[in-house]
């Protein structure tokens, strides 16, 4: 095991950019030497690690973070490199390499701190078959153009995965979740965050909140299998004429409210027949090769025609 | 060998078999060797703790999430099972005990059953004791609400939020399936939520034992 890189140490670099201003900048752009950790004062108050870690094969990279915004980003490089900000003395960066596995963890030095002192930021460049494992309790976290599994896990974040593919996984409590040209098998679960998949591609979504909205705009796989359900929070989601699906559609109480022609099933469904308080929909558009199920207890359910 | 293939082989090797394909792949890949000693570690706490009665929530909890992916037809590894569950080690009393009952749930129950087959000893999903999960949910919510201490006041405010306004819906799912038995999906639901509150209380702790 490396030794780990800790941003209380005197390797620390005070740096004036917010996470901000080092998301807008090129990674190539500033290379401090691979395997050297910076070490430049700059700004009283803000701590910043900047961390390159070399890997050979397959990497993993696992984050446990209270507070902050987190952006994950590839790049074609065999490297791993970590820009992490903090502004309290209260909380301290850990970088550890076991490996091609990359362990970050923000952790509490004082009891007596406060909620706004828990705050750390980072900014990662990975290789882009890297797997990402990421706990962020608040904040956001974003990750773009990553092909490997990657796995969040967040209590208030705001979630954007954009342009990566794998199986994709995101818990959250209260946060949402914007899913945009995902590839791969996708699983979402909430109790109040919402979700919006644009333009998935993918044969497994399995979408779950209570009272968060989930929204679907994206092609169906053939043979694919799409299940998204609330308990109270509306689901919506936009079909157009050339697509492939059998739709089950229920909710419990809430209404179904549909735009689009479907062949209508000889089975019917029989969860809710015969229920005067609550609304089905069972059919078929083109040759029904995807399988989509929609389900509320009490949320509205929209399907409705895509432009 | 892929880390697919060693996946799936994970059981076998937890089990002291060592092929020589999986042994070359264990030495070389960093992502499957951690994960073989995140189950030793696994494996060596769960023999330490002592027999639990695990409580009814558990049944339903498992019962409602193996059936929901199928699993109550598929055999699985005692490793994939175990993984699924337990991504970290357990830190709390709390996480511990849930891990220590659901460990030996796992264990213990049948690979294979039948569809339909209930997993509470004899009645059907419809005898399930709702009141004596909620019961438990209860005195576990209880023991976080006093054990559990998070700094971040934004993240606790959630967790009691959330989980209010997940016994509402137990409330309501409970209402619906006392007016009528046969209503399938209010049953589901309410099935649903207990095992959400389980979820959010198992996370509440675990979150704790990592220090926010």
């Amino acid at each position: 095991m490396n030794a780990p890189f800790r941003s209380g140490a005197a390797g620390w670099t005070l740096g004036l950019c917010s996470i901000a201003l080092l998301a807008a900048s090129s990674p190539a752009a500033a290379e401090p030497p691979a395997g050297a950790a910076d070490a430049a004062p700059a700004q009283a108050g803000t701590h910043r690690l900047d961390k390159r870690f070399n890997v050979d094969g397959r990497a993993m990279v696992t984050l446990s973070n209270a507070q902050g915004t987190i952006v994950v980003k590839s790049w074609q490089r065999m490297e791993v490199e970590i820009l992490a900000e903090h502004s309290s003395d209260g909380v301290e960066v850990d970088a550890v390499q076991h490996g091609n596995r990359i362990e970050l963890l923000t952790h509490v030095l004082r009891d007596d701190i406060s909620p706004a002192e828990l705050q750390a930021n980072y900014q990662i460049f990975v290789p882009e078959e890297t797997e990402l494992e990421i706990k962020n309790d608040s904040g956001s976290v974003s990750v773009r153009q990553v092909y490997a599994d990657i796995n969040v896990d967040t209590v208030l974040s705001k979630v954007e995965l954009t342009d990566v593919s794998g199986n994709l996984t995101v818990h959250t409590v209260d946060g949402s979740f914007t899913c945009t040209r995902c590839v791969g098998r996708i699983e979402f679960a909430s109790t109040s965050g919402g979700a919006r998949f644009l333009q998935a591609t993918t044969r497994s979504l399995r979408a779950q909140t209570f009272s968060g909205e989930l929204f679907y705009d994206g092609p169906f796989s053939p043979n694919g299998n799409y299940k998204l359900s609330t308990a109270s929070g509306p689901i919506q989601l936009l079909l157009s004429g050339t697509d492939s699906v059998k739709l089950s559609v229920h909710s419990r109480k809430g209404n179904v409210e549909n735009q689009v022609k479907l062949k209508p099933e000889s089975h019917t469904f029989g969860f809710l027949g015969g229920r005067k308080d609550s609304s089905s929909l069972v059919g078929t558009m083109g040759t029904g090769l995807a399988r989509v199920e929609l389900t509320s207890f009490s949320g509205k359910i929209f399907i409705r025609k895509r432009d | 060998m892929q880390c697919q293939e060693f996946d799936r082989y994970a059981t076998q090797w937890m089990e002291g078999e060592r092929a020589p394909e999986a042994a070359e792949h264990f030495q070389a890949c960093a992502r499957c060797s951690t994960k073989i000693a995140d189950l030793e570690l696994i494996a060596s706490a769960a023999a330490t703790l002592p027999e639990l009665d695990p409580p009814a929530s558990l049944w339903i909890s498992l019962h409602a999430r193996l059936e929901e992916e199928g699993l109550l037809r598929t055999r699985r590894s005692l490793g994939e099972r175990l993984r699924e569950y337990f991504p970290a080690p357990p830190r709390t009393a709390l996480a511990t005990a849930t891990i220590g009952a659901l460990a030996a749930l796992l264990l213990f129950i049948p690979q294979s059953p039948e569809p339909g087959i209930s997993m509470d000893g004899g009645g059907s999903p419809s005898t399930w004791s709702f009141a004596r999960v909620h019961d438990q949910l209860a005195s576990a919510e209880a023991e976080a609400k006093r054990d559990v201490r998070l700094r971040d006041p934004e993240v606790v405010a959630s967790y009691h939020q959330n989980l209010a306004m997940v016994d509402n819906l137990i409330g309501e799912c409970q209402r619906k399936v006392n007016e009528d038995p046969n209503d399938e999906l209010a049953r589901q639901y309410l099935v649903t939520a207990y095992q959400q509150k389980t979820d959010l209380l198992s996370a509440l702790s675990e979150r704790d034992a990592l220090g926010d």
